[in-house]
């Protein structure tokens, strides 16, 4: 800490105090030539005290600003393709995941019932009482406006030629199952019992589609990743291996793999960080707009969105990576020829 | 590291540079007199070496820089030991004499 302090301090300055102390040097000595290089010594001990790492990043980053600039096809299609991916993936994983842990705020989902009756023409020929007029506090959700008013209704109100019948008894399932098709019968023998199921079973059916669907969305929405991430991979891989050339040329100069990569990466993570500036804010808009329309999803869950950042920046990283290092393993001749 | 042309043997000139400043504070150019002198002309500190060692030196602490007149007055840089620097010194100074003394009883062992 106190070295950064003193760094920080003496930079300043230290142009003008090296260059005078050199000078006194010179003066007593009143030999030039023993000197050497003196820009060689001045810049040599002047890394010393740079905070060099920072600054020579800041210099990368500058380059990669000025590159992506020169380039603004290749460019922006990387960055769509970021976009897209992100927007396109926090959506469906956004969708799946509300889907698969809808909560409606009651205990079990599964208890409540729905009746509608609606006459042939489709109107509805009932009044409706808003016996639960607080259902949309109740129940913690906002229901449509134009929802199509619902009631429960007793039985004799409106006789239906099909009916689901929910038994509770103390027994086991099937002994209640032949108990209630006698009575059945003794009602009338033509009516037919079919169908009979536990409530567990039936659940488990209902849940069967909304998972099915939901690994299906699912499926889609990592298919969308990975066409995303390996069109990523291919727009980065690709802007880099047409440096091949440059990096030949760099490598020659005394460039070292390091030097190479810092560049190729400033650059490919810098296009990267375009995409995601860009690709977050519509990610974050859908995910609210999906809010709207869907209830109880939250916008932009932070896991999904993490997890897709993630992917996405795993397959820049590779697209710098992999030709970076083939780059800068290539003899510098043969990158020389290259074009 | 022809020892005709009085170079040093790779890693002693931070030590001599300390040594040197261990009697006071004194500028580059006087460290570099005072090791070619009392080294009887055979060791002479190179200024692209002298220079960077200094100021590696006083990044790790070892010593403390300090603008001053020079005896002919003349603004010069004045360098001077730490208890750091001091420290040092002796560490240094004993693995010296360590090496040298284990290189002396293997040269002198026929």
């Amino acid at each position: 800490m106190k070295r950064f302090w003193k760094r920080l301090r003496r930079r300043r300055e230290l142009d003008r105090d090296l260059e005078d102390e050199l000078a006194f040097h010179l003066e007593q000595s009143g030999d030039r030539a023993r000197f050497g290089n003196p820009t060689v010594l001045r810049e040599s001990i002047r890394d010393m005290w740079a905070f060099t790492s920072i600054e020579v990043w800041w210099q990368d980053i500058r380059y990669a600003v000025r590159t992506l600039a020169q380039h603004p096809g290749v460019n922006m299609v990387g960055v769509l393709a970021i976009a897209l991916g992100i927007g396109a993936n926090t959506t469906v994983f956004t969708i799946v995941h509300s889907a698969l842990s809808f909560d409606m705020g009651v205990g079990s989902v599964d208890r409540l019932v729905f009746i509608s009756a609606t006459d042939a023409a489709g109107r509805n020929p009932f009044t409706a009482v808003p016996v639960y007029a607080d259902l949309e506090s109740r129940m913690n959700v906002s229901l449509p406006a134009d929802l199509t008013p619902l009631i429960y209704l007793p039985y004799r109100a409106q006789p239906e030629r099909v009916m689901f019948v929910a038994v509770r008894g103390r027994v086991p399932p099937a002994a209640l199952a032949a108990a209630f098709r006698k009575e059945v019968q003794q009602l009338d023998p033509d009516l037919a019992v079919y169908d009979i199921d536990t409530l567990e079973t039936r659940v488990a059916r209902n849940r069967l589609e909304v998972g099915a669907m939901g690994a299906m969305f699912s499926v889609f929405a990592l298919v969308a990743l990975a066409l995303a991430s390996v069109g990523l991979y291919a727009v980065v891989a690709h802007a880099v291996s047409q440096r091949t050339r440059e990096i030949g040329i760099r490598m020659a100069l005394g460039g070292t793999e390091a030097h190479v990569l810092k560049l190729v990466f400033a650059q490919g993570m810098g296009q990267v960080a375009v995409g995601l500036a860009i690709g977050l804010p519509v990610a974050f808009a859908v995910a609210r707009m999906l809010r709207a329309i869907l209830v109880d999803v939250a916008p932009g869950d932070p896991i999904t969105f993490a997890a897709v950042i993630l992917v996405l920046m795993l397959a820049g990283f590779l697209g710098c990576l992999i030709p970076a290092q083939r780059a800068a393993r290539v003899d510098p001749v043969d990158a020389l020829r290259h074009e | 590291m022809g020892t005709d042309k009085g170079e040093l043997v790779q890693g002693t000139l931070d030590m001599l540079i300390l040594k040197t400043l261990s009697r006071g504070a004194l500028h580059g150019w006087g460290i570099a007199q005072h090791i070619r002198q009392v080294s009887d002309e055979v060791l002479r500190v190179e200024e692209g070496s002298l220079y960077p060692a200094l100021h590696r030196l006083e990044l790790d602490d070892f010593i403390d820089s300090e603008w001053g007149l020079s005896e002919n007055n003349r603004r010069a840089k004045y360098y001077r030991l730490t208890a750091r620097g001091r420290k040092q010194l002796a560490r240094e100074h004993n693995s010296w004499s360590r090496l040298a003394a284990a290189i002396a009883r293997v040269m002198e062992t026929a």
